[in-house]
This record gives C-alpha cells, structure tokens and sequence, in this order.
C-alpha cells in the first residue's frame, strides 16, 4: 500500500533535514517546475488529481485556486497560506506532517505558490504546536540557504518567502477568514463570504488558505501525475489520507490509508478493534464537529462524497470512539463546553446559545433536568444550524447534539427521570 | 436601479443597491434587527433580521438569510411572515436575552429601547433560561457616559461606530465567547469627542447619559422641541428634551444631509450651560442690584432713545436678534462685534459663497478626495470633522465593484481597503486629528499654506504635473475642499474650487467658519469692533449676547469709551461684569430664531424651555423695549412672522429665513406625548389645580399635549415614534428611504444657485493677526459636563 504522505515520517525520529529529503528524491518537483513549467500546469495538475480540502471541507482544491483572479486582472499582492491551526478535539493529522516532515510542507508550499503566483506565504500553526513550529523554521532556514526559497529560486525568476506564524490558541482561527484576521491583526471572528478570500482575503489581496496535509499532497501529485493520485483511492476517492482513531482501541493512533477506505477496516485492522470489555456505541468519525454514527454505519468508505451522501461529514477524517462504558450525555456536554468557549463571541446565537446548550446538558448530566429541556436542545440544533450562524463552528458543534438526540434518547431521558447519571 | 421584488406576496419597488434588510423597512416593513445601522452599514453579526428567500418560482421550501447580508435580485420573493423564520427570529432574541437583567423598570432607556421594541416584535414573552447570568464590572467611562455592561447583548454596535466610524481607539471590545466585554483597557474618560453618540447607538443600555441621568425622566414625560446646536457652526440638528423647566437633555435630530445620525460630544453635552451657575438670571444695574425685569425694560428703553446708540451683535445670537438691535440702532450704528480677523473672512465668506456655493456636510462625507486646509476641522467642525473621516476611510467604489462587494456590507468593504485610498490631503499649522486618515499630512504656517493653495490652483488651471494634489483633484469626480482661516485663506481655496470647475471637476467648497451664526450675521453686517471704537464718541453701547473680551484685546477700551453699556445676555461674561445695565435674555433653548449655518443652510430653531425669570428672548425683548422707545419700526414685530417679513423685505438676502420653519396649519402639533404624566401630580404640592399651560403664540408648534403629536407633522421631527418603535430607531419609520430624507422635510438655502462668475478671487497676504482660540466655545465650556470632562482629562 502507497503512503506518499508519510514515508519519510520515522516514528519517535528527528525528521528529515534538507540532505535527507533530498536524498529520499524531495524537492525534485521543485527543480523540475519552477521555471519550466506553466504555473498553470501545475494548476491543471490539481484540478484532474480530484484533491479536497483536508481540513474537512473537501472542498476540491483545485477549483479553490482556479477562483483567485489572475495577475493580469488584478496585480499586486497575492498570499498563500496554509492552516496549521489544528484545534480539532481528537485531531492530530496536520501534527504528525508538520513535526515529521516539515520539508515536504515547504516543497508544497513552493509549488502551489507558484500555481497561484503568489510570492508570500503563511505557515499559521497553532500555538501550542512549540516543537512544530521550531522544526518549520528551522527547515526553512535550510531551504532558504539552499535557495530553494527567497527571491529567484533556482534561477527560475519567481520569489517566494514563507512566514511562520505561531496562533494564539482559537479554536475560531482554523476558520479560514478567522485565521486572516488574527494573521492581519485583528480579532480572530469571521468574515462574511462573499468575499472569498480568493477575491478580496489576506490585507484585502487575492489569498488561498489550504490545509496543512492538503498542501503536502501537491508534490506528489506534480512528481506523479493525476492519473497516479487518482489511482491510490478507493472506492472512487482519489489519493491516500491520514485518518485517525481515539478512544478505547487497541491501537489508537493516524495511518495513511487510501481515500476511501470503509472505517470498518480502520476500526477493525488497523486500530486494532475495542479493547477487550469495552464495545463500539457510536463514533464521532472526523472530529468533534461531525455528526454521531452507529455501528450499522462502519461500511462507509470514508470520502467526503460518501459521508456527505450519508448527510454527515468525514470532517478531519480521525474518528472518535464513543464505547459502551461512557455516558453519551457526559460526553456531549464535554464537548458543547469545548464549542461554548470556542465561540469567538461575534455571532449571537453561537455566543449566547452554546453556553446554554452546556448548561442545560450539563443540568441533565448532574440529574437536574427536565423532559422540556429535550425540546430546547431540539430547538437550539434548528436555531443553530448552517446558514443561521455567521459561521460553521456552531453548526459543526450541533452535528453531535442532533445525532446524539436521536441516537441516545434513551439515556437522556434516563438521567432526567433517575435524576442522575446512570454511568456514575 | 430600482428593482421589484415580492415581500409576503406584496410586490415592492425596491432601489438594487440596498441590502434585503434596508429595503424591507424603507417599505415599511417590520423586520428586526439589532447590529445593523444604517449609517454603520451590515455585518450579519446578531442574526435577528432572518427572513426566508425563495428561489424562483417554484421553490416551496426557501431558505433562511440574513436580510442585512442579502443582495437584492429583480423579481426575489421574501417572506417575512414564514413560520421557520418567525420562530428562528423568537429564538434568537430569546438566546441574547439570557443573559440580559431583567432591569427594565430602573433603566433609563426602558421605554426608549430597541431591544424591547425588538423582542415585543418577534413574540418572545417568557424566559426560559435558568441558570447563571453573565456578569460584568462596569467601568468608570468618564462624565458623559455611564457604563453597564450586564445589558449588553453583543451587537458590536458601539465598538463599530467609536473605531471604525468615529477613529477612536481608546474604546474596544475584549474577551471572547459570552465573555466579551465592551470598554476600555482601563476606567477613565472616552477620548473621542464622538463618544456620546454610544448612548443613541447602543440599541440598549449599555451606555447611558449620565448628566441626562442625575435629572433623568422617561422620554415620554419630556417635553421635545426641534432646535439647532449653538456651540459651532455646522450647526447639528438637536432635540431639546424639557421638564419642570429643566433642560434634561439634547438627543440628535436627523437630517440627511447634514448631521444624519451623530452629534459631537460638545453639541451633546454642551448645552448644560443653559442652567449652569454661570446663567444670567436677573437683570441688573452698574452696582449689581438686581432690577425688576420692567425696570430693565425701561432703562433699555431710555437708552434706544438716544440717537447713535450703538448696537453691537453677535455671532451666536440668532438673525431675528440681530436684525431687532440692528433695526432699532439704525444700520450705520449697527457693528457685527467680531475681531478684525473674523470681520475679514466673513466678509469673504460671503463674497465666495455668493459666488461659489457652499458644500453639504453629506458632500463632504461623500467626497472622493478631500483637502483640508488651514485649522484642524476636528476643533473647529467636529461633525464635518467626522463626515471628512468617512470620506477618508471609504475604499474607491471601482474596488469594490471589482469584486463584487456591495458599499453596505461593512466588514468585507472595510477589510477590502488596505489598497489604493481616496487621496486626502490635510494641510493644516497645528497638528489635526484627521491625519492618521490623511493620505498625506503637512505641516505649514498659515502663510504657507496659502501660497501653497496658490499654487494648488494655479496647477489645476495649467494642469501642470508638478502637484500631487492638483493631481489628485483633478481626477476625483466629487472633491471637497474643507478650509478654515483668515481671508486670505478662504479666497484662496475658493480659488481650487474654480479653477477645478473650470477643469470640468465640480468641486464644492466647505467654509468652516467659527460659529452656529456667523454667516447669518455677515449677512446683515461684518463690520469689527474696532470700527465701532473708532465710531464711539461717548454714545451708549448695547451689547447683544456678546462677550467682547474674547473678540478682541480692546474691548475694555470701548466699554470706558460709551457713556452707558447694556449687554443682554444669557450667561455671566467679562463684558456683562462691564456693565451699566445687564439684562437677563433666553438662551437659544428659551427662544425661537433662525440661525444660519457654514453651509448657509437657514435653521429655525423653536422655544423648547418653559421657566420663569429672565428668559425673554432677545428679539422679543428688544421690541418691547422699543415699543417703550416710542421707536415705531418696533411696532412692525408684532408676531415673529411679522419679524422675519420684515427682515426679507429690508434684507432680502435672508427672506428665505422666513421659510425655516413648517408654517402651522390648523391646530399647533403637541410637544408633549399623549403618555405626558404628572401633569396635575407635578405642582400638587403648591395647587391642586392643574397650571395654566404654558403661553407661547410665537412658536408655531404648540405647548401642550392638545393637537397632532408632533412627529405625524411634516418637517421637524423632534420626537419619532410609531406603535412599535419607541427608540431613536423609529426614524426608519419617517423617512422616504432607509437613510434617505425625513418625509416632508424642508430644508432652506441662503445661496441656493452659485453665480456664473469664474473670476478667481484675488488673494491677499495675511492682514490680520490670528488670535482665535480653536475649539474652546465659550456657552459649552460653562456645561458643568464639559467642564467635568476637562477635569477628568485624558487618560493616555
């Protein structure tokens, strides 16, 4: 099985320094490309290979790119950015990328800048990520002296600086518009769309925001071909991902699996299945913001077009196990308190909404509820659903509460008849 | 482009470039909403103003948006009456009042508020939340605001208006999630002098008016009356909100074209003055004894009997006063009481405004690029001062047509602007507040900057590249040139804007002159005080509102020079301890007059206090006393009507003055609100007997809760109010368009039409010596609000 993305990722190893990645065949895509080929060309590679965002979007990155104005409509300025602000609750893809092979980031960076034209790039990595920080740096400062970055690289004319910015630690900030604000600046809220960043973004310039793992595709992709990527799917997803396990596996962790792979075998092979005692309930399956599924729900390939004909979504694609010996109720109201301090305070319904869907589960939780606060959690998931928010965070934290309302309604109704957790 | 589109199956005729929100209420839609303003323009924060759109016809299901954030398209079908979006709006207002006290009896916005207007509009009755409320420590904000933090319902409203329209940054919003906080990084006064405008922006409580709090009364048991601010000479619409004779408080009266929703601090918390200690209460003679008010009248009367009295007026009294004192000495003894460097640039204020015309405060606000010359506008104009920063913060329109971003969605249009700007040139001697915003700021001396004006127009007409600014100028489409200063100055610009004419760029003209009546009194006269002393042989002096030591460093020389000095005013002066005979008058709140203002926009201002003692306006006064006179023009004045015909048929320049106000047809509105209270309860302790209302025949807006409530009346408006609309917010109601004119409103130009004349100005040096003082006005500085506010001075 191909696992482009991480083999070079050693476990528990420094990764690679500029010789060894070169060695291992890194920046040829660079060499090959800058100069040599169309910008467009590399675009157009892009846009066959069927890449999604993979910061949970999926929204195909190609089209994003193909959206930024040309130089000739609008010159000036233009800036890439990647978002490294993973904050996702059992999320740690992006980590493992930027601490194990920050070079094939920087390799990514170089190419889809010069896709775009854009001579300025962002690294915003969350801030807590310390040690993934200190290795972008320092893998830049090598690139850099070996002229892979800066101005004229390899002779090829195009310029390229790449910043790293160290997040202050929202939530809101991997929120592409959020993370514009916090990088120009300002307050880390939305920003109303239309404009699109790719119109009217970073300083008011074109911008692309892509994800992290998103990103460190693009030099496979350009050594390869589409046709190549394509092929690494399964199921009709193209390429390979890394997705992710939390919760009481046997072996939890991230593999680089094909796009499209059923989470069965994820769960099942490769995290090992439950541990002994201990069986499936439901599963959060990309992060905190996607909706609950069920055991009957495992064959599922996990590609965005598949999850969302399931009408959930595959988000970050690292699931979270809820098993049998954890009280559903606990474990959302763990996580609206998660979204009720993560609301970045702009939106009123998100603000003042999500701190009493907390309260209110958390009465329930503690055996204080009543059979009437079932119909305001019902009510909050309508008030708080896409397009009624300025943004997805309030939308993302009621995925769970609805397929929770549905799925556990027994044990919610438990707690406010006993007047206590049953789980405690 | 007009469009129509379909509004709960009505069609409506709607103007495309609106936002769904905006178009809803100028049809007389109600819709709620909380963040949205039309002067602050959408950001599709609070949510409240979902209605459900339809995609074609066809589409049964819809879909919710966010009226403020919605594009029109032609033939659009809204309803705003659909049950998902009825419910949805309920369930956010219930959501941003859980943490919302239940103070609404003990707060003083209750009854004004849009938040309760609001809530009552979506259905939502009871609460539902149970826990712990957000709380909040208030914090200390200075003398003009009061801070109460517990009742915010985070529309962002005021962080939006003090940084992104007013420019300051002393004032923000911190914390995040339910914490957020809107205040200051610690306690101390708000810096900008835009701060009071928090209290009508705040659509709750947040921010209230404190001076207006220590002598609080709900906004239905004052009495409100159309006026004009007397502090400068942009001259920002007000109402004056009275009780008990008590001024309780000014609010912002809006007028399209020229303060639209916002006053300055001043203009808010200036007119304190109108009680202060420092009041004129009583008349009285050389030796300070107080003087019966007849026998005031009386000596008034014996010294307009003495032929060559000389008059002296003022340029904060109001034309009626003016033309009384002026009527009654003769025009050849009548001398505008200004310094010899005021004399001269209103003699030229005039002359250019004839010729040139004179610009709105809205042209200025819309300007597509701007210089600024001579003093700071921000010390002398403060509300031109603001509408100056729009036109500097506004990103070009070809910007944002290029990518699609309508001018009213505030957060991507500001977020748009770190390119290409308007060109703002501000070329001042003293450093200005509108520099920050200025594309380019240079420091000049006042000679300088007119030969740099000079040399600006001379440019323009040899369209030589050698100058940036006449460059500039040259490709705007709608510049404003904004100057204030000596003679010369004002020629000089005026100069720009003609040779910009004569370059096919109709450039306007912005005159910021000194104060509320300047203009209106060059009009009549502009000659200086030292042509009066030069004129004084030991006549007698009479003095009109005027303090003749801030006009000028002889001014004690020409009170020794009369025989005997009587100065009618309405506060304590360096001239009224001069004295022989002092004579209490109104102040502009007691009065009825007409002020012409730095647009040469004629403005009535009505009688808007009832109290006793030593409030007869001036006007009144003079007449009376003339009358006593034996001097038969009085006799010509029996009515204010009859005064203003007067005046247009002796100076027909200022007939238009006769048309500042709607004539009263039928019965006078009523200036108090059918809700008035107390009115027998209030005086109970003295009779039991309901008083006399107060009488007043020369107002044509009556006394009393008889009559059409005021705000049905075309033309002022001092209160608006509709079922439903108790706040300032009901203006939406009145007006012909969101943001548009008030239905019915009349507004009166002294220089209507420009005259054809190009010939450029010709430009002397500097001839007289600059000895104003910017920004300090002399009726505001005696605001016990001002006056605490210079106390508590600047916290950075």
């Amino acid at each position: 099985m191909k696992r482009p993305l991480t083999k070079n990722i050693i476990v528990n190893q420094m990764p690679f320094d500029l010789v060894a990645y070169e060695r291992a065949g890194g920046y040829q895509t660079v060499r090959q490309s800058l100069g040599k080929i169309d910008p467009d060309a590399v675009l157009a590679a892009v846009v066959d290979s069927g890449l999604g965002g993979c910061g949970g979007g999926g929204f195909p990155t190609g089209r994003k790119w193909q959206a930024m104005p040309s130089v000739a409509t609008r010159p000036g300025p233009r800036y890439f950015i990647v978002n490294a602000d993973e904050m996702e609750p059992g999320t740690f893809k992006d980590r493992l990328l930027l601490e194990g092979d920050p070079h094939q980031l920087i390799e990514g960076i170089i190419l889809s800048a010069y896709a775009v034209q854009a001579n300025h790039a962002y690294v915003f990595i969350r801030g807590e990520y310390h040690r993934a920080i200190a290795l972008m740096e320092q893998a830049i400062g090598e690139a850099e002296a070996a002229g892979l970055l800066g101005d004229n690289i390899l002779g090829s004319g195009f310029n390229l600086i790449i910043h790293v910015h160290g997040g202050a630690g929202r939530y809101i900030c991997g929120e592409e518009t959020a993370l514009l604000n916090s990088l120009e600046g300002r307050r880390a809220i939305p920003r109303s769309k239309p404009p699109l960043p790719m119109i009217s973004g970073l300083f008011g310039a074109p911008t692309i925001v892509n994800n992290v793992e998103t990103i460190c595709n693009i030099p496979h992709i350009v050594a390869n071909g589409a046709e190549w990527f394509r092929s690494l799917g399964r199921n009709g997803a193209a390429g390979t991902k890394i997705f992710g396990v939390s919760g009481r596996v046997n072996r939890p962790g991230t593999y680089e699996l094909p796009m499209g792979t059923p989470m069965r075998e994820m769960i099942e092979e490769h995290a090992g299945g439950m541990k002994p005692g201990y069986a499936l309930r439901a599963l959060l399956p990309g992060g905190a913001s996607t909706g609950f599924m069920l055991e009957n729900d495992l064959d599922t390939p996990m590609s965005f077009a598949a999850f969302a004909a399931k009408g959930n979504r595959l988000g970050t694609g690292t699931a979270i196990i809820l098993d049998d010996k954890t009280c559903p109720v606990g474990f959302i109201a763990n996580l609206q308190h998660f979204f009720a301090q993560e609301s970045c305070g702009w939106c009123a319904p998100c603000r003042d909404g999500l701190p009493w869907v907390e309260q209110t589960l958390k009465s329930i939780e503690a055996g204080e509820g009543k059979l009437e606060d079932l119909d305001l959690l019902t009510e909050m998931t309508d008030t708080l659903a896409p397009g009624r928010t300025f943004c997805a965070l309030a939308p993302g934290a009621m995925a769970s509460l609805t397929t929770g309302l549905a799925y556990f309604r027994d044990e919610f109704e438990r707690h406010i008849r006993d007047g206590e957790c049953p789980w405690t | 482009m007009d469009m129509k589109i379909t509004v709960d199956d009505q069609v409506i005729t709607v103007n495309g470039d609106d936002n769904l929100l905006a178009a809803c209420l100028s049809a007389k839609q109600d819709v709620p909403y909380f963040c949205w303003h039309p002067a602050l323009g959408s950001v599709g924060s609070c949510r409240q103003c979902a209605v459900k759109v339809f995609q074609g016809p066809d589409d049964t299901t819809g879909r919710i948006v966010m009226a403020c954030m919605t594009k029109l398209t032609p033939g659009m079908r809204v309803a705003i009456a659909d049950e998902q979006a009825v419910e949805f709006r309920e369930a956010v207002v219930e959501t941003v009042l859980t943490n919302h006290p239940h103070d609404c009896p003990v707060c003083e916005v209750g009854g004004e508020c849009h938040l309760q207007d609001m809530t009552v509009m979506t259905g939502h009755k009871a609460r539902r939340y149970r826990y712990e409320k957000r709380t909040n420590i208030n914090q200390d904000l200075g003398p003009f605001i009061r801070h109460e933090m517990n009742r915010c319902i985070g529309c962002y409203r005021c962080v939006r208006f003090y940084q992104d329209y007013a420019g300051g940054d002393d004032f923000g919003v911190f914390g995040s999630n339910r914490n957020v906080y809107f205040g200051r990084d610690e306690d101390g006064a708000l810096e900008s002098q835009f701060a009071g405008n928090l209290v009508e922006v705040c659509p709750t409580g947040v921010f209230v008016d404190k001076p207006f709090s220590a002598k609080f009364r709900r906004k239905w048991d004052m009495r409100s009356t159309p006026s004009v601010c007397p502090h400068c000479a942009v001259g920002c619409n007000i109402t004056v909100q009275e009780r008990g004779g008590q001024l309780r408080r000014v609010v912002n009266r809006y007028n399209e074209t020229l303060n639209g929703y916002f006053l300055c601090d001043r203009g808010r918390f200036g007119t304190g003055f109108v009680e202060s200690p420092a009041r004129l209460r009583n008349s009285r003679n050389k030796t300070n004894a107080v003087l019966p008010a007849s026998e005031a009248h009386a000596q008034l009367a014996d010294i307009l009997k003495t032929p060559g009295t000389i008059g002296i007026g003022s340029p904060r009294a109001s034309i009626e006063a003016n033309f009384a004192l002026r009527q009654l000495v003769g025009a050849e003894n009548f001398y505008a009481g200004v310094s010899e460097f005021d004399s001269a640039a209103l003699q030229s204020a005039v002359a250019i405004a004839r010729q040139v015309g004179l610009a709105r405060v809205q042209d200025a606000e819309q300007a597509d690029a701007v210089l600024v010359l001579g003093d700071d506008p921000a010390a002398i104009a403060p509300r031109l001062a603001l509408a100056l920063r729009q036109s500097s913060q506004r990103v070009p329109s070809e910007i944002l047509a290029q990518r699609d971003i309508p001018a009213w969605d505030a957060g991507a249009a500001k977020l748009a602007s770190h390119e290409v700007m308007n060109p703002f040139f501000v070329i001042t001697d003293k450093p200005s507040w509108l520099d920050p915003m200025a594309t380019q700021a240079l420091r000049r001396t006042s000679q300088e900057i007119i030969t740099l004006a000079t040399e600006v127009a001379s440019a323009i007409g040899s369209h030589a590249s050698n100058s940036d600014i006449a460059q500039a100028l040259l490709k705007a489409r709608q510049p404003v040139i904004a100057v204030s200063g000596d003679a010369a100055l004002l020629k000089a610009a005026a100069n720009i804007v003609l040779a910009l004419r004569a370059a096919g760029v109709p450039a306007k003209l912005s005159l910021m002159l000194p104060e509320a009546n300047s203009l209106g009194l060059g009009l009549i006269d502009s000659r200086p005080l030292s042509a009066a002393l030069a004129a004084c042989q030991g006549q007698n002096i009479i003095v009109l509102e005027n303090d003749l030591f801030l006009r000028s460093d002889r001014a004690g020389e020409l009170l020794a020079s009369a025989r005997n000095v009587c100065v009618l005013d309405h506060i304590e002066t360096s001239s009224v301890k001069q004295a022989t005979l002092a004579v209490a008058v109104g102040s502009f709140a007691d009065s009825d007059g007409t002020f012409v203002n730095c647009e040469g926009r004629a403005q009535r201002f009505f009688k808007a206090i009832f109290r006793n003692e030593g409030t007869t306006q001036s006007w009144a006064l003079l007449r009376d006393a003339g009358l006593q006179a034996g001097l038969d023009i009085a006799a010509a004045w029996p009515t204010h009507v009859a005064l203003l015909a007067d005046l247009a048929s002796t100076l027909p320049n200022l007939a238009v003055c006769a048309e500042a106000s709607p004539e009263t047809q039928g019965a006078r509105p009523a200036t108090l609100s059918y809700r008035y209270s107390g009115r027998t309860a209030a005086t109970a302790h003295i009779d039991v007997r309901e008083p006399l209302p107060p009488q007043h025949d020369d107002s044509p807006l009556g006394t009393t809760m008889e009559g059409p409530p005021i705000h049905a009346q075309t033309g002022v408006k001092p209160v608006m109010w509709t079922p439903g609309w108790n706040s300032a917010q009901a203006v939406n109601k009145f007006q012909d368009v969101i943001g548009g004119a008030i239905s019915g409103s009349n507004e009166v130009f002294v220089f209507e039409t420009p005259s054809n004349i190009t010939t450029a100005f010709e430009v002397a040096g500097a001839q007289t010596t600059d000895s104003r003082v910017l920004g300090l006005e002399e009726m505001s500085e005696l605001s016990p609000a001002i006056i605490a506010r210079h106390q508590a001075g600047s916290a950075s």
